[in-house]
C-alpha cells in the first residue's frame, strides 16, 4: 500500500486519521527515523533561513514602501505561513513545524517592525511579553517542536526581563526585588518547565513529543540550586515573598505529580528536588563554615536521585542524579584546594581524586542504567 | 474532530494577532497624525546598525535650572540647604546662576502636586514648550503631572517628560538642575530610524563625514529634530533636519555636493 492510496480512504472517510496514521505506521510509511531526523532538520534549517531573511528585509531598508505596505505584507507572511502550516501538517508534519516555526517567528518581526515604524523605545519585557501571548498557546494546537522551544526560552527572558525592568509598569521589581528572591523565582519557572516536560511524557497526543524539555529544564534546576547549596552564595531573603516562593516550590511538586509515577516514588523526587534550593539557601544565609554540610547534601541528594532513578527506571533521574554527585565531587575538591596550599602535589592529587570520583560515578552510572534498559525491555 | 477544533483555534489565535496589530497600527498612526510637534536642537551619533536598519541617535541638551519649576513643584528642607547655583545651558555651556534669594521649603497645597524632599529625585513632570524667537521650542516652565496649574497657556504645548535633580560640580561650585528626558530608559537619548530612500547611507556617513574625525565638520552642521509628542508621554522624532534640509534630501546633497554648510566660525 502506498502513502498516497492510504491518505485518499481517509479523504473519502473510510477511515479515521488515526486509523490512517496507524495503517501508515504498520507499512512503515513515514519513513525511518533517521530520515525523518533529516528532514525535521532540514524543515527547521529552512524555516530559520527564510525567517531570518525575512527578518532582515523587515527590519533593514524597505525605504521605497510606505510603512503601512511593509506592515501589510508582514500580517500576510503571518497569516499565510498558518494558512501553509494547517494544510500541511498532516501530509508532511515535520515540514509544517518549519512552517510554524516561520509563522511563529513572524509574530515577532510584526512586533519589531510595529515598534520601529513608529519609533517605540519600550523596554524589553513589553515586547517579549506580548510575543510570549501570542504564540505560548500555539504549540498546544499544533505539534510545533521548535516553538514550544521558543516559548520555553522566552518564559525565561520574560521572567528575567521583568525582574530587571525597575523603569516601567510591566515590573516585578516591587515584589521581588533581590537576588535570593530573583534566584528563587527563577528556580520555580524552571521547576515548572520541568513538571510540565513530565506530565507530557505521559500524554497521549502529540504533546508527548515536549517530553525530552525535561533534560534542559532540569538541568537548569539543578545547576541554580548547586549555587547556594554548593558554594554557599545567594542566601535567603527575610521575605514574605521569599518565603511564598520557597514553599511555592514542593507545593507545586506535590500538588503535580505525574499520574504514571507512584506516590512514594513521586515523593522521594520531591523531597530532593524541592528541599535542595532552600536547605542551599539557609545554609548559605547561616554563613561560613556552612560548605561542607551543603556539599554532603548534594551527594546524599544526588545519590537518592540516582536510586530513585533506578527504582523508578528513569534513565533521566539517574543521570540528574550522577550530575548532583559529579557537582558535589568538584566542589568539594574546590573547597579542599581552597584551603590548603595550592603547591602542585596538592593539585596533582585534587586531580586523581576528581579523576576518581568520575570513574566510580560513571561505572556506577553504566551498570545502574544498564539494569534500567534491561527492566524495561 | 479535535483536530479540526485544533486547526479552529489556531486561527483563532492568528486572527487575534492580526487583528492587535492593525488596530494598534491604526491608533498609533492617528495619534501621530494629530500629535503637537515640536521642534528642537540636538546633536547628532553616527548611524550605523546592521539589524534595526540606519537610525540617528539624537541627544538633547535638555538641561534646567531647578528655578524654572513651576508653582507647584515643591521642594523639602534638605533639598534647599544645598541649593546655592542654578545652572542654564547656554551656547554649548553651563552657565550659573545664584539662587534668588535662598529657597525656602515649602509644603504642597494640592494633594497631588509633587514634593521634592532629596536630591537625585526621579520623577516625572509635566513640561510646557513654547516656539521661540530662534525657531526652536523651549521649556518655558514645568509643572508636576495633573496639579492644579497643569494647563497650557495659550500658544504652548504639554508633555509629560522624566526629570532627574542632578547635583553636579562645575569649577568647585555646586550646582543643582533639572536634567529632562523623554524617555525613562534611554535618558537624554533618542534612537530614530532613519529612511535614507538612496540606500547607501553607511558609506557617506563613514567616507565623507566620519572619514577623518579631526576634519568632521560638526560645527558647519546644525542638526534639529521634529518631535511629535503623545498623549501618553512617549515623544517620537518625525523628521531630523540637517541646516534645515529634511535628513534624505540632505544625504543626498551631502554626496552630490551641493548641500549649504554652515560658514566655518573663526
Amino acid at each position: 500500500m502506498k502513502r498516497k492510496e492510504i491518505e485518499q480512504l481517509e479523504a473519502a472517510g473510510i477511515i479515521s486519521a488515526e486509523q490512517a496514521s496507524a495503517i501508515a505506521e504498520h507499512f512503515h510509511l513515514n519513513g525511518t527515523a533517521g530520515r525523518q531526523w533529516l528532514v525535521w532538520s532540514m524543515s527547521s534549517l529552512a524555516g530559520v533561513l527564510i525567517l531570518g531573511g525575512i527578518i532582515m528585509l523587515i527590519s533593514a531598508n524597505w525605504e521605497a514602501i510606505p510603512d503601512g505596505v511593509k506592515m501589510a505584507v508582514a500580517m500576510a507572511l503571518l497569516l499565510g505561513a498558518w494558512v501553509a502550516c494547517a494544510n500541511i501538517h498532516r501530509t508532511y508534519p515535520l515540514v509544517a513545524e518549519g512552517v510554524g516555526l516561520i509563522g511563529g517567528g513572524m509574530w515577532l518581526a510584526c512586533i519589531a517592525l510595529y515598534g520601529q515604524i513608529f519609533q517605540l523605545q519600550n523596554p524589553l519585557a513589553e515586547g517579549c511579553l506580548l510575543f510570549f501571548a501570542g504564540v505560548c498557546v500555539l504549540p498546544f494546537l499544533m505539534k510545533q517542536r521548535l516553538l514550544m522551544l521558543g516559548v520555553a526560552i522566552t518564559s525565561v527572558v520574560l521572567l528575567c526581563a521583568l525582574l530587571d525592568n525597575a523603569e516601567s509598569w510591566l515590573t516585578l521589581r516591587p515584589w521581588v526585588n533581590n537576588s535570593e528572591e530573583v534566584a528563587s523565582a527563577l528556580a520555580l519557572l524552571f521547576l515548572a518547565w520541568w513538571l510540565f516536560a513530565e506530565h507530557c511524557r505521559g500524554a497521549q497526543s502529540f504533546l508527548r513529543e515536549y517530553r525530552r524539555l525535561s533534560i534542559p529544564a532540569l538541568l537548569a534546576y539543578l545547576i541554580l540550586l548547586q549555587i547556594p547549596l554548593l558554594y554557599g552564595e545567594v542566601g535567603f531573603a527575610e521575605s514574605r515573598m521569599q518565603l511564598g516562593l520557597t514553599l511555592a516550590g514542593p507545593l507545586m511538586l506535590l500538588v503535580a505529580k505525574p499520574r504514571r509515577i507512584a506516590w512514594g516514588q513521586w515523593l522521594c523526587v520531591a523531597t530532593m528536588l524541592g528541599l535542595a534550593l532552600p536547605l542551599g539557601q539557609l545554609l548559605s544565609e547561616i554563613g561560613e563554615g556552612m560548605e561542607p554540610i551543603g556539599i554532603a547534601a548534594g551527594l546524599l541528594l544526588g545519590g537518592g536521585l540516582m536510586a530513585v532513578g533506578h527504582r523508578a527506571l528513569r534513565l533521566e533521574w539517574l543521570n540528574f542524579g550522577t550530575f548532583m554527585v559529579l557537582s558535589a565531587g568538584i566542589a568539594l575538591v574546590a573547597n579542599v584546594l581552597d584551603s590548603l596550599t595550592q603547591s602542585g602535589v596538592v593539585l596533582i592529587v585534587a586531580g586523581c581524586v576528581l579523576l576518581g570520583l568520575v570513574l566510580c560515578l560513571e561505572r556506577q552510572r553504566r551498570k545502574l542504567a544498564h539494569a534500567i534498559r534491561k527492566k524495561s525491555c | 474532530m479535535k483536530r479540526n477544533v485544533n486547526i479552529i483555534l489556531l486561527f483563532v489565535v492568528v486572527a487575534a494577532q492580526l487583528l492587535w496589530l492593525a488596530i494598534n497600527y491604526h491608533q498609533r498612526r492617528i495619534e501621530l497624525q494629530t500629535a503637537p510637534t515640536i521642534c528642537l536642537r540636538c546633536n547628532e551619533n553616527d548611524p550605523r546598525d546592521i539589524l534595526r536598519g540606519d537610525f540617528i541617535r539624537l541627544n538633547f541638551n535638555l538641561t534646567l535650572p531647578l528655578k524654572s519649576a513651576g508653582t507647584s513643584i515643591f521642594w523639602g528642607k534638605s533639598l534647599c540647604e544645598q541649593v546655592n547655583t542654578f545652572s542654564v545651558w547656554e551656547n554649548g555651556k553651563y552657565v550659573e546662576y545664584k539662587v534668588e534669594n535662598p529657597l525656602q521649603p515649602r509644603q504642597a497645597q494640592a494633594p497631588n502636586a509633587l514634593e521634592i524632599t532629596s536630591q537625585y529625585a526621579s520623577i516625572r513632570v509635566a513640561a510646557f514648550w513654547k516656539k521661540a524667537e530662534d525657531g526652536f521650542h523651549h521649556i518655558v516652565r514645568i509643572e508636576a503631572p495633573d496639579s492644579s496649574a497643569d494647563t497650557p497657556a495659550p500658544g504652548e504645548l504639554r508633555c509629560l517628560m522624566w526629570a532627574d535633580i542632578n547635583n553636579t560640580r562645575t569649577d568647585n561650585q555646586r550646582t543643582t538642575c533639572f536634567n529632562l528626558s523623554f524617555s525613562r530608559a534611554n535618558r537624554n537619548t533618542m534612537l530614530y530610524f532613519v529612511e535614507e530612500k538612496t540606500g547607501d547611507l553607511m558609506r557617506i556617513w563613514t567616507e565623507e563625514l566620519h572619514k577623518n574625525y579631526a576634519d568632521f565638520p560638526a560645527n558647519r552642521i546644525r542638526f534639529t529634530v521634529d518631535i511629535a509628542l503623545r498623549p501618553s508621554a512617549a515623544a517620537v522624532p518625525t523628521m531630523l533636519y540637517l541646516n534645515g534640509i529634511p535628513y534624505p534630501q540632505a544625504v543626498e546633497q551631502i554626496r552630490n555636493g551641493t548641500f549649504p554648510w554652515l560658514p566655518d566660525e573663526p
